[in-house]
């Protein structure tokens, strides 16, 4: 039997081509597997190092250096802004709004404090018992990101914010989107309650209310709370634990953020982009931000809750980012808001308020998105001198208003 | 348990090896392997909701006795018990709750605020039409019951399709025979289908970076769209929603095909199309093949007429639409793809009675773009919000003086244009390649390179699935 099967010879071709193709699969199951185990921890390491220069950075915003000037109780007033525990009921709490201006401070050595902490201190020293600052900002934030942030904050403390204190820039008028860890906010049961009410009660701030409600689908899918989940739900999380013990899983979320990152690199490169190249404000985006501005106006109000609105400094050079059509529209639209929900808003105007001394250049030593315009103007942040002198002339115009509103709490707690 | 999860990927294996087991264990290895499988299927789909379980049940059993009643006698009154009972699963579970929420609040009973919409019902509910179809046709057709369930919940196809026809699995649950190239083929087609939905797909759906993509685009902007935006949206969609169903596909067909199950195929390059009617050859065929089988040809038979004909067409169309969901949108976009059709049939009669005679290529070419961009232009009133929002869209394509810039963000049209040009290159080096693939050198470089483009789409996969990414038509 066994001579005629090997003396067969199409059997013998099928049987050696039948090894071929095993072969020919195994090579591809085991290269692909090792490829993929050695880019995959390759990547995690470049993604580690990325983080680690991320976490020194917020290290460095997590503490406040003393500097001459400061008392002890200054720094204690700075560092409570920065980890501000269990806000004690008793003071009005003050939400600080605002983008990556509120935290950049290129200049300054760790440590050093930002507008935010200096409007603390400085309501503190007329009044160490009115007023908890509290920062909400976020790098890049627009009104609808803003709107989400305060509904949040109204719900989250001992009592709701008195006081709402928030830039206005052009950059945050441009453009529409929440990223997702604040579409997460939406999810809170009184977020989402407060949003559609919001919705459904003003059905004229048509613009504003689509971006809303594109917010509440999600939310409903991903705000499970895990006592609610269901096995298999649970069985997936346990999976996705697993899995983060391969660093490669782990570092996704970091991965995706540097690809980000070397992507516009690239695009900077490609299509020439500088920081003082023109960027337009398109029509549709801003219309909807000034109706989400109206909202978060009609929401203060309907709270008792009071806003402080500036424009943010401006630098007065040419060729700027900025049109100055533009500003001036947006200057025209949200003064007229504010002379309509007087009652609510105050409206203060900063753009020229910081000399040109003061204002930041981006340099190489810069981590992420800004290292890539090194040697160019910052249009958009400032030095340490010039959040001290911005928190000052916020307490000259509205300090003592602030000050009187704190001892009118807001809305019913 | 998501097609997209650890849990789906580690299930797969499992019931393989179970599967294997069961078949050299067992005395009645047939029956033994198509337990399994249902209890497998009905775990997985009890995993989404019991509640969708117990209806996908009832169907069954319900339907299963329907198919009795109908092969004793194969009456057209039969028949139409069949088809009552479908439609009646369909109205209550998958467009009453959506009439209902038309009513307004103070119209809700507590019947309607508590039905479900099961997940795939219309997906096995066709399914189940079509095994009472082809018993009224007299087919040759004797599953068991445990046949029938199986047929009606099969794990791969039972959230979205593709839509499958007793005739060709019967025989292939009773005798599936996985070889190694089953198996090969399947696991590449599951990390195509994954790399097209979580990588592809999502890229165009939500964008790079927030405030940018198709969903944000259709979804958030009010209005204020120009001219350029819309055709970019309505490219975007088009791709994101072809990455999306065809990776589902993908995934399917390759899970299938692990275990020996030869599914029919869902989509074969349909932004290649020269003509509307070979484009609806080449996307979710599986459910315009049904609608031809089931609608369009007994409609189309039942008068003589040619204007009866078209009518047929614009009809089955329409339903086609309707199937998606209650709402205009899908009407309307049925009645345009249905006209489409229509308009293309005048064509070639005019083409025959003028004797026109089209060079190949101009012919080629020109159905090709007027092709896209019709279907382009459908695929806004798809996606529309509602018919005013479409309206809106149409009014920004007419306004020539809207074609000056883009509203949308930069990064969004750079990556659909990448993403489509892409799609067309790729497509036309597959066919170069498929021309050669009895070519050694090619055959070696194909085996060569395979691993790196493995480990490529593994990891860009690992990578995206952070989005937590659903599947458009789970919605239907």
């Amino acid at each position: 039997m066994t001579e005629v099967k090997t003396s067969t010879p199409g059997a013998g071709a099928a049987a050696s081509a039948r090894r071929m193709t095993a072969l020919r699969r195994g090579y591809v199951v085991a290269m692909s597997l090792l490829l993929t185990v050695l880019a995959g921890n390759w990547l995690a390491t470049v993604a580690g190092q990325n983080i680690y220069e991320k976490d020194e950075a917020r290290t460095d915003r997590q503490f406040v250096a003393p500097a001459p000037g400061l008392s002890p109780a200054d720094l204690a007033e700075g560092q409570a802004v920065l980890t501000p525990g269990e806000a004690p009921s008793t003071r009005a709490q003050l939400f600080y709004l605002g983008d990556s201006q509120v935290f950049s401070r290129p200049d300054a050595p760790p440590g050093a404090l930002n507008s935010a902490q200096w409007l603390q201190i400085l309501l503190a020293r007329q009044d160490d018992r009115a007023v908890r600052v509290r920062i909400g900002a976020s790098p890049g934030m627009d009104i609808s990101e803003m709107l989400l942030k305060a509904l949040s904050a109204a719900e989250q403390n001992p009592r709701q914010d008195d006081v709402i204190v928030t830039d206005l820039a052009l950059a945050e008028m441009r453009e529409l989107g929440v990223r997702a860890e604040i579409t997460s906010l939406a999810a809170q049961p009184t977020v989402n309650s407060d949003l559609k009410s919001l919705i459904s009660s003003n059905p004229d701030l048509r613009d504003a209310d689509k971006t809303l409600e594109a917010l509440l689908t999600p939310q409903q899918e991903s705000g499970n709370p895990a006592a609610d989940k269901s096995l298999a739900e649970k069985i997936e999380d346990t999976l996705q634990r697993k899995a983060d013990s391969w660093s490669f899983f782990a570092q996704r979320e970091n991965l995706v953020g540097l690809g980000l990152l070397r992507y516009a690199q690239w695009e900077h490169r490609l299509l020439h982009i500088t920081a003082d190249k023109r960027i337009p404000t398109h029509a549709e985006p801003y219309r909807t931000n000034v109706q989400l501005l109206e909202l978060l106006m009609r929401y203060a109000q309907a709270r008792d809750m009071h806003l402080v609105l500036f424009f943010g400094p401006v630098r007065s050079i040419e060729p700027n980012p900025d049109d100055p059509d533009d500003l001036e529209r947006m200057h025209r639209d949200v003064l007229r808001l504010c002379e309509r929900y007087s009652a609510t808003a105050t409206c203060l105007d900063y753009s020229h308020l910081i000399p040109e001394g003061m204002w930041a250049e981006y340099s190489s030593n810069q981590r992420g998105a800004f290292a890539l315009m090194a040697g160019q103007h910052d249009f958009y942040h400032y030095t340490e001198a010039a959040h001290q002198a911005l928190a000052e002339k916020i307490v000259s115009d509205a300090g003592s208003k602030i000050l009187q509103w704190s001892n009118q709490p807001a809305g019913a707690h | 348990m998501n097609l997209l999860s650890l849990s789906y990927l580690l299930f797969i294996p499992l019931v393989w090896v179970l599967t294997r087991l069961v078949n050299s264990v067992t005395a009645r290895p047939m029956k033994a392997r198509q337990l399994l499988w249902l209890a497998a299927s009905y775990l997985f789909y009890a995993t989404w909701s019991l509640k969708f379980l117990c209806v996908l049940v009832v169907s069954s059993l319900v339907n299963y006795a329907l198919g009795i009643y109908l092969k004793r006698k194969p009456t057209a009154g039969r028949l139409w018990v069949g088809i009552g009972f479908n439609l009646l699963m369909l109205a209550v579970f998958k467009y009453l709750p959506v009439w209902s929420s038309h009513l307004g609040q103070g119209h809700h009973s507590w019947l309607l605020e508590n039905v479900i919409l099961p997940v795939g019902v219309s997906f096995w509910t066709f399914e189940a039409l079509s095994y009472l179809f082809d018993i009224y046709r007299e087919e040759d057709l004797d599953p068991s019951l445990t046949e029938f369930c199986l047929y009606m919940a099969f794990w791969p196809t039972v959230l979205s399709g593709p839509v499958c026809r007793m005739p060709e699995l019967l025989p292939q649950f009773r005798n599936p025979q996985p070889t190694g190239d089953d198996i090969a083929d399947g696991v590449r087609r599951i990390v195509l289908g994954l790399f097209m939905k979580t990588v592809l797909s999502q890229i165009l759906g939500s964008g790079l970076r927030p405030g940018e993509g198709v969903d944000f685009g259709f979804n958030q902007m009010a209005r204020g769209w120009t001219g350029l935006d819309v055709w970019i949206l309505a490219i975007g969609f088009a791709f994101q929603m072809y990455f999306d169903f065809a990776g589902y596909s993908n995934i399917v067909i390759g899970t299938a095909r692990v275990f020996g199950i030869t599914l029919r195929e869902n989509f074969r390059d349909p932004f290649l199309s020269t003509s509307p009617a070979e484009f609806w050859t080449r996307w979710h065929m599986s459910l315009s093949s049904w609608i031809r089988d089931y609608v369009f040809m007994p409609l189309a038979t039942w008068r003589p007429q040619v204007w009866w004909r078209h009518a047929s067409l614009v009809i089955a169309m329409m339903l086609f639409g309707f199937w998606h969901g209650a709402d205009w949108t899908y009407i309307v976009w049925g009645a345009l793809q249905g006209l489409l059709l229509v308009s293309h049939r005048q064509f070639q009669q005019f083409e025959r009675r003028s004797n026109l005679q089209l060079p190949p290529i101009v012919s080629s070419l020109g159905g090709w773009a007027i092709t896209f961009c019709a279907m382009l232009l459908s695929w806004v009133v798809f996606r529309a919000n509602d018919l005013h929002q479409a309206r809106l869209m149409f009014h920004a394509l007419v306004h020539f003086s809207s074609y000056r810039h883009f509203v949308l963000p930069r990064n969004f049209v750079l990556m659909t244009v990448v993403i489509a040009v892409s799609y067309f290159v790729i497509a036309g080096l597959r066919r170069l390649a498929e021309n050669m693939k009895q070519s050694p050198v090619v055959l070696r470089i194909g085996w060569a390179l395979s691993p790196v483009m493995y480990s490529v789409a593994v990891l860009a996969i690992v990578i995206m699935s952070i989005h937590k990414a659903v599947f458009v038509y789970l919605q239907f």
